[in-house]
Formats: C-alpha cells, sequence, structure tokens
C-alpha cells in the first residue's frame, strides 16, 4: 500500500466520517468546488452534495459560529479555517460561546475547528503563526496538533467523533512532506494520550507538530555521541498526557520542551509546571525550554529561520542537559 | 423571626449609601415591597423596598446617614412586634452622623443612648455591616468584635508571638500579664515567653482593651501565631468593647509544628550541595549521606549516576553505619577499586566529562575517566569537603637512619628476603607514636570520635594507571621486619592488581610518599574515614646547625627530610598534631628499634 | 388557545414545553379591522407605525456643561394601537397576560434586587414588553429564540417559568444554569430552543443562522427569532452572523430593538442612518419599522416574517422602535435621558396601550384587566417564593460538566440528513494541486 501525505491523511479521515456519518458535514471559505486553499475538501462536494460542504462569505466569526448554532441541532460540523492565524477573528465565539457551552446552559457543541498553522514556509506574520496556546488556555475546548499521517488521520477521526469543540491545529509545512503507510481499517487514535515517537535514556524531548522533526534529527546526530533521546509527541495540548510527561520524566530524569510556538506563555512552561507538581524528585537537571523567538513569524527566510527553533538548538541544550 | 433591613448594593462598584427619608417609622405596618425608605449613593437615588412583611421594630440608621452597602439600617420584626424603645436611630444627631461617614462603625452596646460627639464614634448600635443578610444572624448580641462593621479588620489589633532571633521557629508563653478586658497601653508588657535562646517579657504593639487571648500560658506556639487581640480604638470606650463571655476561653493553640521546624537545620546542609531533586531522592531511598558523594556534574554537582556508582560500590544503604561501627570505612579509593576490579560495570555507558567546561570545548582528545579515576575523584573531594584539613612540615634528620640503613641493607635482604627501605622506619615511627597519641589514629562517627583499638596503616601505592592505599593491618603487634614485609607485599600485589578487598580497606592512618620523586614536602588530602595522614617528603643532604652536649654549635651536613602531617581540624587540634610529629621526629632522630 | 394559569405547579422544576401559538396553530381568524395605510421611509422600508416621534437628541453646552437636549415637540397625542392582521381575541389576551407576567416578574426582581437578594446586576426591560412579547409569540415551537439581556419577557413566552429568571438572578444552584452564569443568560437547546445570551453583543445572529442552516440540511425550513439592541447593531458578529444568513436565506429574523439609549449614548452616536432597518438594503432582506409599544404591530411584523422563515425564503430584519424606561441596569438613573423624552414615552406605555385596545375592541373590562393583574400577582408570589427557598449550588459544582461526556449520542433535531444531488459511489482521489506554499 502506498504511503500517505499528512494532507491526505486529513482528506481521508474527514471523507471516511461523512460516508460514516450523514450528520458530519464540512463549511468554509472557498472549501466547495474549488476544494480549500490546501485542497483538503477537492471532490467533496461532488459526493456529499452542496448541502453538506458549504462555501462561506469571508468571515471566520460566522463560520464558527454557523458551525456551532448546526452543532446545536445535533449535526456534526467540520469548519476549515483557511489559515489558522485567522481564528482570532473568531475568537470571541470560540472562547465566549463554544467553550462555555455545556457547562453554562448544558448545551453540548461537538464541532470540530481546523486548518493549516505553523511556520517554516515563508508564510509571513499572519499565515504561519501557531495560535494554539490561547485556546490551550480556554477550559471547555480540545486542542489537537499531529505530527504524523498517521495521528493526523486517527485523531481527525476522533476529533469528529467527540461531543465537544474541538480545535484541529494541522500543520502546513506537514501537509505534503511527511507521508507514511497508513492502517487499512478504520482507526482513531485517543484525545489527549501522547506517543513516545522514540524511546531513549538520556533525554527525554516533549514536543508536538512539526518540532518533532527536528527532534528527530537531533536525536539523530546525538545517537553518535550515544546521547540517546526519548521523544515524546504530545498530539494533544489539551487535555495534556500528564500521565506520558510523567512517565518520561521519571525514566530519563532529563527534559527538555521543544515547540513551534513562541517562548513565553507556550506549552513548555505548562509541561515545566506539571513535571514540578508531578515529577519534581525526579529530575536530575532543570528542564530546558526551546521554542520560537518571542516575536512576529518573519517573512524573510534567514528571518523565519533565525526565529524557529533549529536541529543545532536542540543538540547543544541536549548535551548541556546530559552534562548538568 | 424578625428580618434586617439592609443598604442594598446598587450597582457593582456602589460601597455605601446614604438613607435619605425614612418612609415609615418604628411600630408602623409595612408590607412586602412597600417603600420603607429612600437612599442615595453615587450612581443613584432608590426607593427601596421593604423585604418581608411585619412591624418596622427599629431604625437603626438615621437620615442623612451614610453607611456600607449591606449594614443592617432596620429592623421588621414579626405582627405584634414592639418596636425597640433603645434603639440608637432616635439618638445619632445628623451631625454626628455625617461625621460618621466612611469610618469603620463600632459596635455599641444594646442601649447606649448618648448622642455620640467624637468623629469616629459608633453609629449603629449594633453591627453596621453583616456579610450575610440571613435573618438567623439578626440578633447583634451574638456578635462579637469580629463581626463589627467595617472595622472587623480595623478594629483590634493582633498580638503575635514574636522571633526572638533567626533560628527561632517557636515561642512558649510562660506568662499573661494581663486579662482579657484590661486596658493595656502600648509597650505596656503584656505576656513573657520562652524561646530556645531567650526568655523576654513582650509589650503590648498598640493601646486598647485586651478583648481575646488565644493562647493560654505553657503552650508553645510558632512565631507570628495571634496569639492575643487588642480590640477598640484608642479612645476605648470599655463598655463598647466589652468581650463576649466566650472570647475569653482560649481557643485550641496551633500545634508547634516540630516536625516542619526541624527541617531547615537540616537542609541546611544539603544546601551547601549541589545535587539535584532525583539525587536528593535517591539519597534518601538509600539512606545516602551525600555529603560523602562528590559530584561529577557541574560544579560538582552530584548527579544521578554519582549517586547510582556510589550505591553500586556500596557506598552506602542501610548497612552503611553500622558496618562503620564495626569495621571503619576502607580507603575510598581502593575499596573503589577493588569493587570495580570485582564487579563488572553497572552503571552507565554514556562518557562521563570532566567538571567545569561549560563553554565550547577546547580541542584535544576526550578520555573518559577510569573507573579508578572517578573514584579518586570523587573520594578526594569529598574528603576535601568533609575534613577540616590543616597541615603542619616537621624537618627530620634522618641522618642517623641513613646510617643504619646504609649499614644493614644488603645483610638485611640477604638475611629476610625483603628489600629495606624508609618506610617501615616511617611505619614503625608512627605506630609507637600513635599509640601514645590515639586522638590521631580516631575518626568522627556522627557526634562521637572512635579511637581505634588497632594501628592500621595504609601505605599509598602509586601505579601507572592511579593510585590505591593497601593496608597493614593490627601494625601494633607486628615487628619492623613485619611491617617491612608487609609493605613489600602489598605494594606489590597492589601493581600486580592482585590485592584482596579486604586489604583495601579499614585504615586508621595512612602514609604517603611521594617524597621519592624529589619533592620538599606535600599537603596530603585525608582518606576518609581516617582523621589524618602522613606525607613523607624527599630526603635531601642539607647543612644543618648541630648542638653538641656541650651547647656548642656547629654547621653539619645531614639527610633530611620533611615530614607532613595532614590533619583533621574538628577533632585533632594543633597541638595534639604537633605533639605527634615531635614525638615522631624525636623517634626517627634517634631510632634505637631493632629491624630485624 | 388557553390561556397559562398560575396553577402550574410552582414546585415543578422542568422548565414547560413552549406553546404552539402564532398563526399555524391559531385556527381563530383575524382581527377584521380596518387597516391604516402602511407608509414607506425614504429608502423605500415599510414603516408601519401610526406616529413617528417628532424630536431628536443632540448633545448641547449648555452654558457650564454638555448635556443631551431635545429637539422637538414630545407633547403629541398617543396614538392607537394598529389593529393586527393575525391576532385572535384568545392571542391578544395571551399577550396581554405575558406582558403582564414581564412587568411583575421584572418588578419583582427590582424589589429583590433592593433587598439584596439579587447577587450582581439586574437588566430591566420596562416599556420593552411588547417587542419582547409579541415578536417571540410568533415562534412555533421548532423555531429558535436568541435573546438579549432584556427579553425576559421573550423567555417566559419560550416556556420558562419566572422562578427561573429568578433564580439566575438569585445565583440560585437550582436555576437554568445551576449558577454558573448570571441573570438572563439561560437556555435550553432541547426542548424550548432558546440560546443562552452571553455578553458579548450579537454574538447569538450567527449561531441562530447556524442553527438555520443545521436545520435545513435535515430537511427543515424554521425561524430563528434573534434581538439586538441599536447599540449592539454596531458590532462586526452582527454584521458577520446576519450577512451569513443573508447569503445563505436562512430564516433568521432580526429584531432590531431601537430603544435609543445605548447605555448612556443615544442613537444619535451609535449610527448615522435613520431608520436601522435601512441596513436590509444592504444585506438584500426585507427590513420593516415597526412601533415597538404597539404588540399588534411587533407581532404581525415577526409573523410575516416568520412565515417568510419557514417558507425558506431567508431573513428579515424588522426594526422596533421604542424606548428603555430604566437606566442601563439598577445603578443607573438614567439621568441623561431628558425628563420630556422619558415622559413622552410613559404615555406610550405598551401595557397601558394595550388596555386601551382591549377597551375599545371590547375584548376586556377593566374589571376583568385588573383581575388579570391579581391572578399574575399571585402566580408571581408562588414564583418568587419558590425562587427564594431555592438552594444555592454546591461549591463541588463549579468545576465539572465542562465537557459532555462522549458517551451521550447526541440526537439529531430534526431529523435525518437530506442532500438534493450527490455521487454516493464517488471514492477519494488524491488531491491535486499543491497549495499555497511550497
Amino acid at each position: 500500500m502506498a504511503a500517505v501525505t499528512y494532507l491526505e491523511a486529513i482528506r481521508q479521515a474527514i471523507w471516511e466520517e461523512m460516508e460514516r456519518d450523514s450528520r458530519v458535514f464540512v463549511l468554509g471559505e472557498d472549501v466547495a468546488i474549488y476544494g480549500g486553499a490546501f485542497k483538503v475538501t477537492e471532490g467533496f462536494i461532488h459526493k456529499f452534495g452542496m448541502e453538506r460542504v458549504v462555501d462561506t462569505p469571508i468571515s471566520e466569526m460566522a463560520i464558527a459560529s454557523a458551525a456551532y448554532g448546526a452543532s446545536l441541532t445535533g449535526l456534526r460540523p467540520v469548519a476549515e479555517f483557511q489559515f489558522m492565524d485567522f481564528i482570532s477573528s473568531a475568537h470571541s465565539q470560540i472562547v465566549q460561546i463554544l467553550a462555555k457551552s455545556n457547562w453554562r446552559w448544558g448545551a453540548p457543541a461537538p464541532l470540530v475547528l481546523r486548518g493549516p498553522s505553523g511556520g517554516g514556509v515563508s508564510g509571513g506574520p499572519f499565515h504561519s503563526q501557531n495560535p494554539e496556546m490561547f485556546y490551550v488556555h480556554t477550559p471547555g475546548l480540545k486542542v489537537i496538533a499531529p505530527a504524523t499521517a498517521r495521528d493526523a488521520k486517527g485523531l481527525m477521526k476522533s476529533a469528529i467523533r467527540d461531543n465537544n469543540p474541538v480545535l484541529f491545529f494541522e500543520h502546513k509545512f506537514l501537509y505534503r512532506r511527511v507521508k507514511e503507510e497508513l492502517p487499512q481499517e478504520d482507526y482513531t487514535i485517543e484525545i489527549g494520550k501522547a506517543r513516545v515517537h522514540r524511546e531513549g535514556r538520556d533525554l527525554s524531548v516533549i514536543t508536538y507538530g512539526a518540532m518533532l522533526y527536528t527532534a528527530q534529527e537531533a536525536a539523530d546526530l546525538l545517537a553518535k555521541e550515544d546521547i540517546q533521546l526519548e521523544i515524546i509527541d504530545l498530539r494533544t495540548l489539551l487535555p495534556l498526557d500528564r500521565e506520558a510527561i510523567r512517565r518520561t520524566t521519571e525514566k530519563t530524569n532529563r527534559v527538555l520542551v521543544l515547540h513551534e510556538d513562541t517562548k513565553t506563555g507556550g506549552i513548555a512552561g505548562e509541561i515545566a509546571a506539571i513535571i514540578n507538581e508531578e515529577a519534581f524528585d525526579a529530575l536530575d537537571a532543570p528542564i530546558a525550554r526551546i521554542a520560537a523567538l518571542d516575536a512576529p513569524v518573519p517573512f524573510s527566510p534567514p528571518l523565519e529561520k533565525a526565529f524557529l527553533p533549529q536541529v543545532g538548538d536542540v543538540v547543544r541544550e541536549a548535551r548541556r542537559l546530559v552534562k548538568y | 423571626m424578625p428580618t434586617n433591613v439592609v443598604m442594598p448594593q446598587m450597582g457593582e462598584s456602589i460601597f455605601e449609601g446614604t438613607i435619605t427619608k425614612w418612609l415609615k417609622k418604628p411600630g408602623d405596618q409595612v408590607q412586602r415591597d412597600e417603600p420603607l425608605f429612600e437612599i442615595s449613593t453615587d450612581k443613584v437615588d432608590a426607593e427601596i423596598p421593604a423585604p418581608a412583611a411585619g412591624v418596622l421594630t427599629e431604625i437603626k440608621i438615621a437620615e442623612g446617614t451614610t453607611v456600607e452597602i449591606n449594614t443592617v439600617v432596620a429592623v421588621i420584626g414579626e405582627a405584634g412586634s414592639q418596636p425597640v424603645a433603645s434603639s440608637g436611630s432616635g439618638s445619632v444627631t445628623v451631625d454626628a452622623a455625617k461625621e460618621a461617614k466612611a469610618t469603620a462603625v463600632a459596635t455599641a452596646p444594646e442601649g447606649a443612648n448618648e448622642p455620640v460627639a467624637a468623629p469616629g464614634a459608633q453609629v449603629s448600635s449594633t453591627s453596621g455591616k453583616e456579610p450575610s443578610p440571613s435573618p438567623a444572624d439578626g440578633d447583634p448580641a451574638n456578635r462579637g468584635p469580629e463581626g463589627a462593621p467595617g472595622g472587623a479588620s480595623t478594629g483590634g489589633t493582633n498580638v503575635v508571638m514574636p522571633q526572638m532571633g533567626e533560628s527561632i521557629f517557636e515561642g512558649t508563653i510562660t506568662k499573661w500579664l494581663k486579662k482579657v478586658g484590661d486596658t493595656v497601653q502600648r509597650d505596656e508588657p503584656l505576656f513573657e515567653i520562652s524561646t530556645d535562646k531567650v526568655d523576654a517579657e513582650i509589650p503590648a504593639p498598640a493601646a486598647g482593651v485586651l478583648t481575646e487571648i488565644k493562647v493560654p500560658e505553657g503552650t508553645t506556639v510558632e512565631i507570628n501565631t495571634v496569639v492575643a487581640v487588642i480590640g477598640g480604638s484608642k479612645s476605648s470606650a470599655p463598655a463598647a468593647a466589652a468581650p463576649k463571655p466566650a472570647a475569653a476561653a482560649p481557643s485550641a493553640p496551633a500545634p508547634a509544628a516540630t516536625a516542619t521546624q526541624a527541617a531547615p537545620a537540616a537542609a541546611g546542609t544539603h544546601d551547601r550541595i549541589r545535587s539535584s531533586p532525583l539525587v536528593r531522592r535517591i539519597a534518601k531511598d538509600n539512606n545516602l549521606d551525600l555529603s560523602r558523594i562528590s559530584g561529577t556534574g557541574m560544579g560538582g554537582r552530584i548527579t544521578k549516576n554519582d549517586a547510582l556508582a556510589f550505591l553500586a560500590q556500596g557506598g552506602a544503604g542501610s548497612a552503611a553505619p553500622a558496618q562503620t561501627q564495626s569495621q571503619p570505612q576502607a580507603a575510598a579509593p581502593v575499596k573503589a577499586a577493588a569493587a570495580a576490579a570485582q564487579a563488572p560495570a553497572a552503571a552507565t555507558s554514556r562518557p562521563s566529562t570532566p567538571a567545569a567546561a561549560v563553554a565550547a570545548p577546547l580541542p584535544g582528545e576526550l578520555v573518559p575517566l577510569s573507573r579508578m579515576r572517578g573514584i579518586i575523584a570523587e573520594r578526594m573531594v569529598e574528603s576535601k569537603r568533609t575534613s577540616a584539613h590543616v597541615h603542619t612540615v616537621f624537618k627530620v634528620d634522618m641522618t642517623r637512619i641513613v646510617r643504619l640503613r646504609d649499614r644493614e641493607k644488603s645483610k638485611y635482604e640477604q638475611r629476610n628476603g625483603v628489600k629495606l627501605t624508609f618506610m617501615p622506619f616511617i611505619a614503625m615511627a608512627a605506630v609507637q607514636c600513635l599509640r601514645r597519641m590515639p586522638i590521631i589514629n580516631a575518626s568522627m562517627e556522627g557526634n562521637a570520635i572512635r579511637y581505634h583499638q588497632n594501628i592500621n596503616i595504609g601505605i599509598a601505592v602509586a601505579l601507572d594507571w592511579g593510585l590505591i592505599v593497601p593496608v597493614v593491618k593490627q601494625a601494633e603487634e607486628r615487628s619492623f621486619l613485619g611491617v617491612a614485609r608487609a609493605i613489600a607485599d602489598l605494594a606489590a600485589r597492589a601493581r600486580a592488581k592482585k590485592l584482596k578487598p579486604e586489604e583495601v580497606s579499614g585504615g586508621t592512618f595512612t602514609i604517603t610518599n611521594p617524597g621519592i620523586f624529589g619533592e620538599q614536602f606535600g599537603t596530603p588530602v585525608i582518606n576518609q574515614p581516617e582523621s589524618a595522614i602522613l606525607g613523607v617528603g624527599g630526603m635531601f643532604k642539607e647543612p644543618t646547625v648541630i648542638t653538641d652536649a656541650d651547647g656548642v654549635d656547629s654547621i653539619a651536613i645531614r639527610s633530611i627530610m620533611r615530614l607532613t602531617l595532614g590533619f583533621d581540624h574538628r577533632i585533632i587540634d594543633g597541638a595534639d598534631a604537633g605533639k605527634f610529629m615531635a614525638d615522631m621526629k624525636k623517634t626517627l632522630e634517634n631510632w634505637d628499634g631493632d629491624i630485624g | 388557545m388557553p390561556t397559562r394559569k398560575s396553577e402550574s405547579s410552582p414546585s415543578a422544576p422542568e422548565v414547560k414545553q413552549p406553546h404552539t401559538n402564532g398563526s399555524k396553530a391559531a385556527n381563530a381568524p383575524a382581527v377584521k379591522r380596518p387597516q391604516p395605510p402602511i407608509g414607506k421611509n425614504p429608502w423605500g422600508i415599510p414603516d408601519w407605525r401610526l406616529e413617528q416621534p417628532p424630536f431628536h437628541i443632540e448633545s448641547d453646552w449648555s452654558g457650564e456643561e454638555y448635556r443631551y437636549k431635545v429637539v422637538g415637540d414630545t407633547n403629541t397625542p398617543v396614538p392607537p394601537l394598529r389593529p393586527s392582521k393575525y391576532l385572535s381575541k384568545e392571542q391578544t389576551l395571551e399577550i396581554y397576560r405575558y406582558m403582564i407576567i414581564n412587568r411583575q416578574m421584572e418588578a419583582a426582581l427590582e424589589s429583590m434586587y433592593k433587598q439584596s437578594k439579587v447577587i450582581g446586576g439586574l437588566y430591566l426591560s420596562l416599556g420593552q414588553e411588547a417587542t419582547s412579547v409579541a415578536s417571540a409569540y410568533a415562534l412555533d415551537r421548532d423555531d429558535w429564540l436568541g435573546p438579549m439581556i432584556r427579553n425576559q419577557g421573550s423567555m417566559v413566552v419560550r416556556g420558562y417559568e419566572p422562578s427561573s429568571a429568578m433564580m439566575q438572578y438569585m445565583a440560585k444552584g437550582t436555576s437554568p444554569t445551576k449558577g454558573r452564569d448570571s441573570g438572563s443568560h439561560y437556555g435550553d437547546p432541547k426542548k424550548l430552543n432558546v440560546i443562552a445570551p452571553i455578553s458579548h453583543l450579537g454574538d447569538s445572529i450567527g449561531v441562530l443562522s447556524g442553527v438555520a442552516l443545521g436545520a435545513r440540511l435535515q430537511g427543515r425550513e424554521i425561524a430563528c427569532l434573534a434581538y439586538i439592541g441599536d447599540g449592539g447593531q454596531s458590532t462586526g458578529p452582527t454584521y458577520e452572523g446576519f450577512n451569513f444568513a443573508a447569503v445563505r436565506k436562512l430564516g433568521v429574523v432580526l429584531v432590531v430593538e431601537h430603544n435609543s439609549w445605548a447605555y448612556s449614548t443615544p442613537v444619535e452616536l451609535q449610527f448615522a442612518c435613520k431608520d436601522l432597518a435601512d441596513r436590509a438594503i444592504g444585506y438584500g432582506v426585507p427590513g420593516v419599522i415597526v412601533d415597538g409599544t404597539d404588540a399588534n404591530q411587533v407581532y404581525d411584523a415577526t409573523h410575516e416574517a416568520v412565515e417568510r422563515a419557514h417558507r425558506g425564503e431567508g431573513a428579515s430584519i424588522i426594526e422596533a422602535k421604542l424606548m428603555r424606561m430604566k437606566g442601563h441596569a439598577m445603578h443607573d438613573a438614567a439621568v441623561y435621558v431628558p425628563s420630556a423624552v422619558k415622559e413622552y414615552w410613559q404615555r406610550r406605555d405598551p401595557i397601558v396601550r394595550m388596555e386601551q385596545y382591549l377597551k375599545e375592541t371590547g375584548w376586556m373590562t377593566e374589571a376583568q384587566m385588573k383581575e388579570v393583574h391579581a391572578e399574575v400577582q399571585r402566580y408571581m408570589d408562588q414564583e418568587r417564593e419558590q425562587a427564594e427557598a431555592a438552594p444555592m449550588p454546591s461549591p463541588e459544582e463549579a468545576g465539572t460538566d465542562v465537557y459532555f461526556d462522549n458517551g451521550v449520542d447526541i440526537p439529531v433535531k430534526y431529523g435525518e440528513v437530506r442532500v438534493k444531488q450527490s455521487n454516493v459511489g464517488r471514492k477519494l482521489s488524491e488531491s491535486s494541486a499543491p497549495g499555497h506554499y511550497k
């Protein structure tokens, strides 16, 4: 069976869910006949009809609102934001109405808001952001950020089947860069569970999204020095897999958190706090953070490279921690 | 059940309101929601409806008075209730009430009827502020000073157990000098305490009436515990501050948390040792004394691997103390080496890294520490950290022994099969002197000194790959020849890696002889847990002033050697060290022993 | 159409099913009375009012400070109600009673507020009862309501007992939100089809667009009644949410409650167009202006818009011109409103006008009306006692229900999803072009 890209894995997940469950439908800008800016929903309208593949005006506010409204009637909308950067235009709706819905008035909101996020493609400050932490800070939401094709598909299916509002941060850098063979059968991956991407002995790198591959390259380099990295792919940011974080800390006693989001207020701080709470006396070195600069995402390649964490940053920091 | 009527909160940021008009007077019948009074606030004027039907029994706040929200302004009794005659409302003049605006409303007894002139005096006859407007709270007599309106926080001064010294965490109240209800002046002695360090009389922090004693005599509490409350204002109307009866009964004192108090002192030792949360856990679980481990991490930090390696060598564990008692710890490097020789490397395969060197590495080959090297490094640092090292150097004229040895060495070797070196002379002299000065042959164990029964002399042997210290056990029972043989044998077997574990442990005093390389003298590091080490310097022919029996001085060429005693000042004072070394000098210079 | 009585068990915690009223249930003939002609504003928007207030507000420097000044005549006579084209006598009486419930409920809340029983702010709708009640009355059971803070009357029409609002305002554990949200912020997605409003103005409009879209996927055209104020319509979400409905021809009926003051800001400082219904032209939907103190006009306009929604013809805007007779909340005495304006609107009290209408039509005597007031008062006393006796929430409820259980199936409200054209056998083929970026 041929390997499937990250993007195709997401397409398959939504397609198969729409086949399986007529309550599932998609809406967003340019999703219908054009098939979406990144072609995630290409061909969907011909199979499922225009009622279930809904083009919207350019208004993330309206998209989020309409998805929520439809979910109140028992449907399971999958709404696309052309770029996750524009989620800020729907911020009020997401954090005020969707997230509080079940708690406030017992109105569950089974919907998915998905779209491409992340940098590394010279998208500039409005097409490269990682806005996930605004929503990780919002109780009532679930936040997913897969790194592999297999996880993207399994988690998208879980997100669609979940009874709560799920924000699904795809990584546009990975869309067509990573591929792998996927299981033939229908499968899901549980939300809220991290994955050990690589077993290691000396240091745990906890990461998610495209940074998984940065961690992997660093691990390959460090292996030559007999420094064995363990890599944890969080996959879900809310709820966080506290158990996995604790487990790997107990195992290697040294933790480096790596993410593409900016440093201040990034998930690394939360993870450091969790380790403090759950595994403080398993630590043999301070927890290190590698993240993007506390700056907007720059456009020009040399600037963006300086902004984003690089393999060398991980290697250097890993060496320091192992020596510590 | 009477219903309290309170000043409503007419908006989120509104904290007080003024009663502009009473629409009913005491004794009037009111219906629920019937307009009862009018108020004015920063934001709005409003007519306030009665919360319940009944008889307006009491108006507590007069027209024109501004009170905080939730202040009880009136009471509605059940139908047929009589108005309260002594209501404060009739007695408060508008002027006084205006002055009372925004002033903490003090408590006053029922029936305090005199017009109040002083600003800050009470406006209402009961507590003005009532956190919970539920009718059950309606009886003002049940309210103590804490319930006082607005003044809940300002109405009393807390008296706390003072901290009488930095390391004092608790104190015992030995005597109260005042009783509840007494008026005290600021700085007037209030109670007496006793702490670890000091007994003291504690003055009152403020003037007023002692309204509550929370901690009775004889009770020990943590510092900063509130032990009493001085209530009321400076004017101290005694009646107003009359304590409720319950206040006299001291509340149960907070138990002194002795465990946590003990912690800082104990933690203090660990603070000086750089480790990690994990290492501290390992230490705790295995009863490890981290001070005995030297760290290989940055800045000498003890890492997980250091701790595990130490454990793997049997360096600690619950058995350690017992072992130490019955048989003193071996010279550490030796023991480590032996352990390494016998057991396969257990812990880690990742390259250990030298301490320091945080910055970019300089070019050069990076060679991992050998097991022995690592242990030596650890032991040496540990010793330096453990003992208060002091060194004393004595010049010894060895001419007499040199001559003896020159005369006897070939015959000696023929006769005994062992070379006659200087080491047995020095060792035998040390044994004799140690016998006369047992403190040098002792170890510190916790808060005690162990004077060893035997004299077990460790002899440092330089190896191509490091250093090892085999031990001549029970040297005090050996002859010169026996000691000489033992030294030769142990040194030979050390170089052939043929030593047994027990031969590298249990020393009580160590001799190291770097003098063979020509040094003047050194400052050797004590081999823990011993308390002294003798460093043997090089032998040099030196012009020396000789004084003969007649007291005539002359200069002669003599064989001079410098001996250094490194000693642990924790248990060995300089005088003892000096006496021991003087004895050594005398013994060696006047050698008359049998060499066998 | 039976008039609901207060004998409904006061201890019953469950909210009632919404009544089924409006044209579909009403078999009584419409009132046969001559209809005064319907005018149009300069942009061609129908204006059903029988009078247009001949004054406006200006900011004025009165020598020492700024204040609002009335320009024009405030002493014009009060017109009668416009006779309803659709309401039967029974329906009219029911609306009348709901308006009294609305008012008495808020009077009780005001007392409870001043007695410190209400927690937090209290937002009243005195003078707005006709718009709340008559518009909500035009909805069918399957339709949805998106109330704003002052639409307590609409909530009662949908089936909430006044005790629900009271418990909400008293933060009781048995309130619809179990004490989690305040005041009017409650709703019910299952039976009453009421969106719980939030404080952010206009956010519910797009939600109702989605509700209508969801119903359409299930083969149903429903009406979703959203309210927005003259202040709230300034927000982006109002435009974004309603534009979506307009584009997709979803049955959102937007009632713009032009109550003249957004907190303290007069409409003259809120928007530049003369009538907010003009915006219907920009949205491409029908717009209409009604007198918001005339329950008949409000009902008829809403009824027509609801019918349009049920036919799948899309969204509508109804601008109801009225006056908020109280301050923004209880702390606000609304002193910024010139007294002449207050008096003008006091003479146009929607309940008083309705009572005049009932007298003129001969549908009720004064004695009967008094009895309605008394009956509602008894009902309200029961409701109030029930609400006051209700327990406060237990603290452990603070953090529960943040997420909904995944083990529970969420049913569709209107039935199976249906599509007109689809290609069931089609397989997913790999997507064609790479996206935006390399």
